[in-house]
């Protein structure tokens, strides 16, 4: 087992921020655009920013007043052993297709732009023995890989962003704040979802001891911020480069964005296979969060036996290959939306109320 | 401990076989550039590929011997263009590759024929075209272009895309659009220009633009090089150039300026439902050649006369592709309505529908304001 008892606050945050962007930083710009139909949409971006925070405070109470406990185990502590056990499943079920959705689409992705003739089982499956070769030594592993590769990624999309600069064209986020304001601060039901991973304070509390509530938040709020920050260059720049009209009707806006960038007879001419490879890591960072969170679920679940990894790995990997093109795929996105809603909201929200009434908390 | 070595061994040699797949770069087919048109016979389409032929690409030591041209085209037709991509190998055994496709050409009989979303819907939907790739249009023969002995380039389609290398020295030719900027000016649902290219005694020459009508989606007509200019005003992407004024313009002339920048700003005034638009364009420029010999430089108020007369061509400039835009082809491929969009958004959510027709009838204010900051190095004051 791993030696890592109690994570800093800057490696929760490299947690928060590695596991928040993954697909969504692809895909994100073309619901948007088709969601809001303007200039503005970056703005959706903070709105969605504010409703996550707002949910993130309900995280932090429960992990101060369980200190040392993953979700698996407060609900079984807050609501008994059956309800618990409802939740957990619930819980489990969620992690699983979410895992699913970012190996999907990821594994689209490679094949579209890197491994044309690659059958996708082989893409799929390589990708998720790294990922359980990670988990395989539990929490404290997967916080100092995330450590080690979160200056990699953000130098990878410093890069995009300044050899993007040459192509924008401010006259396409022009003109600015001139779009109706709920349509934009309708937008945020997508933004939101682009914020998930921040649940998974729940699965890493157990690497938090005690902690004040206010330093929690504020580790929180950073790694919302940042992400957010990100998320907004990004629009602004996708808006510039390609304009709102073409965000709609790319697959992957954000790979086209770097394939654009062309620097004749230099070494960046092909830009987006460097910019690929560095957020395949990204991508690799979020799944295997959930898949950790997922064998965790299933560890608490069923008696704990070694064949939990490579269940949760066949799982995923089933549930995968189940849509047979991508059209499918971005169609359940709808369903994984609500699915995420109940798991991450609704679950969480009721767990807190009831403890609140119960009035018991793990540290007393 | 020796089975957990060989066992690693054993597996390495599965994992870690390298190269098994490897392709030479010799044997890659790279397509430097594409040429589009349509076979009138067959009623079909046609491609034409330019390959790269390695072998004969011209070393130091042995340029002199060989003069053959070092690519191939290879031209042929079929219904789609993908199908005729596939249909490449029945005439070379090197796969195509598209990855360094330096332009593509396509004839205004294709544009005429098809729709240009259609016409370009493999290049941005297939991976291996990238969206920088220039796009241009040409009323000669595709083929013979592709065909030409390059002056300066080694391939014709290198040539073409070389062409607007100069866009900051010469406001006559076009600056490039990419693919990219063509399938947004698609989705946008906006007219628009594509650079031009002619076949000029067996040289190939930059030669103003065809314009793509937004409805249709088909090539409608031609600016001339003479009007690129005013084009290059509105589109605000003068950098450079001269500006010629003769004789009838300035007293003692001809005199030449020499454009160090320019600057077009756009202004929109709507007045219940009637929009006005007023184009600024702010122009910097110098003395660059006078063949009047009594001006004195020196003496305040010399530019006066001159700033004025260039202030007047380059406002005629501006107006004629106005009246080309507005009276004769009836079409926006100006882009004004993105500022129409940008400082009217109000206007614009209404009216988007029917631009069509407020555009040719809006009132337009060209207001030019030309600046003389030097003279030069010396200045002949013989009277």
């Amino acid at each position: 087992m791993s030696d890592l008892k109690q994570l800093t606050m800057l490696q929760l945050v490299i947690v928060f921020i590695s596991s928040m962007i993954g697909i969504g930083i692809i895909l994100m710009p073309r619901d948007l655009a088709n969601m809001v139909d303007s200039q503005d949409l970056w703005l959706s971006i903070i709105f969605g920013a504010v409703a996550v925070s707002v949910v993130s405070c309900i995280y932090v109470a429960l992990a101060v007043r369980y200190p040392g406990l993953t979700f698996f185990e407060m609900t079984s502590t807050i609501m008994g052993k059956f309800i618990g056990f409802l939740f957990n499943f619930f819980f489990t079920v969620y992690s699983l297709i979410v895992a699913a959705y970012i190996l999907r689409v990821t594994g689209g992705i490679i094949k579209n732009y890197l491994l044309d003739t690659t059958p996708l089982y082989v893409v799929v499956g390589s990708f998720m023995l790294v990922s359980m070769y990670l988990i395989y030594n539990g929490a404290g592993d997967i916080v100092r890989f995330f450590q080690l590769y979160f200056p990699i990624m953000m130098v990878m999309f410093i890069v995009l962003c300044l050899l993007s600069i040459k192509n924008l064209d401010f006259n396409n986020v022009r003109p600015v704040l001139q779009n109706n304001i709920w349509t934009t601060i309708s937008g945020a039901q997508i933004t939101f979802f682009s914020f998930l991973g921040m649940e998974l304070l729940l699965i890493f509390s157990k690497l938090i001891k005690k902690k004040k509530a206010k330093q929690l938040l504020i580790t929180m709020w950073t790694s919302i911020g940042l992400t957010a920050l990100i998320y907004v260059v990004f629009h602004i720049i996708s808006i510039g480069v390609l304009g709102v009209e073409e965000l709609k009707e790319i697959t992957f806006p954000t790979i086209e964005m770097a394939k654009s960038i062309e620097f004749q007879g230099f070494f960046f001419e092909r830009f987006e296979l460097i910019f690929l490879f560095g957020w395949l890591t990204t991508a690799y960072t979020s799944f295997t969060a959930y898949m950790y969170a997922l064998t965790l679920g299933l560890k608490n679940m069923f008696t704990p036996s070694e064949w939990f990894l490579p269940v949760a790995g066949a799982l995923i990997v089933a549930l995968t290959l189940y849509p047979e093109g991508l059209t499918e795929v971005f169609h359940y996105s709808t369903q994984i939306q609500l699915i995420s809603v109940a798991a991450i909201v609704v679950l969480p929200a009721l767990l807190l109320i009831v403890s609140l009434i119960r009035g018991n908390t793990y540290a007393t | 401990m020796p089975r957990k070595i060989i066992f690693t061994g054993l597996l390495m040699l599965f994992l870690l076989t390298g190269c098994w797949d490897i392709k030479e770069i010799e044997d890659v087919g790279i397509v430097t550039g594409m040429g589009l048109d349509v076979n009138e016979e067959k009623d079909e389409l046609t491609m034409i590929n330019q390959y790269v032929v390695p072998a004969r690409i011209p070393t130091q030591q042995s340029s002199a011997q060989q003069h053959s041209a070092p690519y191939q085209n290879i031209s042929q037709s079929g219904k789609t263009f993908f199908e005729i991509i596939r249909n490449n190998s029945l005439e070379s055994n090197r796969p195509p590759n598209y990855t360094h496709l330096k332009s593509i050409l396509a004839s205004t009989a294709l544009f005429q024929k098809e729709r240009a979303d259609q016409v370009i819907d493999l290049f941005i939907r297939d991976h291996e075209f990238r969206r920088t790739t220039p796009v241009f249009l040409t009323k000669d023969p595709v083929l013979d272009i592709l065909n030409t002995e390059p002056a300066k380039e080694l391939f014709p389609s290198i040539q073409i895309k070389s062409l607007s290398e100069n866009f900051q020295k010469n406001n006559q030719n076009p600056t490039n659009l990419s693919i990219g900027d063509l399938s947004q000016l698609i989705s946008e649902n906006k007219s628009f220009l594509i650079p031009g290219i002619t076949l000029n005694e067996g040289k190939i020459k930059s030669s103003g633009a065809g314009i793509i009508d937004a409805e249709s989606s088909n090539y409608v007509g031609w600016i001339d090089v003479e009007d690129m200019e005013g084009v290059r005003y509105i589109h605000n992407t003068v950098q450079g150039g001269f500006i010629y004024l003769d004789e009838e313009k300035v007293d003692d002339g001809p005199i030449i300026l020499e454009i160090k920048g320019s600057n077009t700003k756009f202004k929109t005034k709507v007045t219940g439902e009637q929009l006005e638009m007023t184009i600024k364009i702010a122009t910097s420029t110098t003395l660059a050649e006078d063949w009047g010999t009594g001006r004195d430089v020196y003496r305040k108020g010399w530019k006066k006369g001159i700033e004025d007369a260039s202030n007047k061509v380059t406002q005629g400039k501006v107006e004629q592709v106005l009246k080309l835009a507005q009276q004769e082809y009836r079409i926006d491929f100006l882009n004004v309505s993105n500022w129409v969009q940008i400082h009217e958004p109000e206007y614009w959510e209404k009216h988007e529908k029917d631009w069509g027709e407020i555009f040719p009838d809006m009132t337009f204010k060209v207001e030019v304001s030309t600046e003389i900051t030097d003279f030069g190095t010396q200045n002949f004051n013989t009277e």
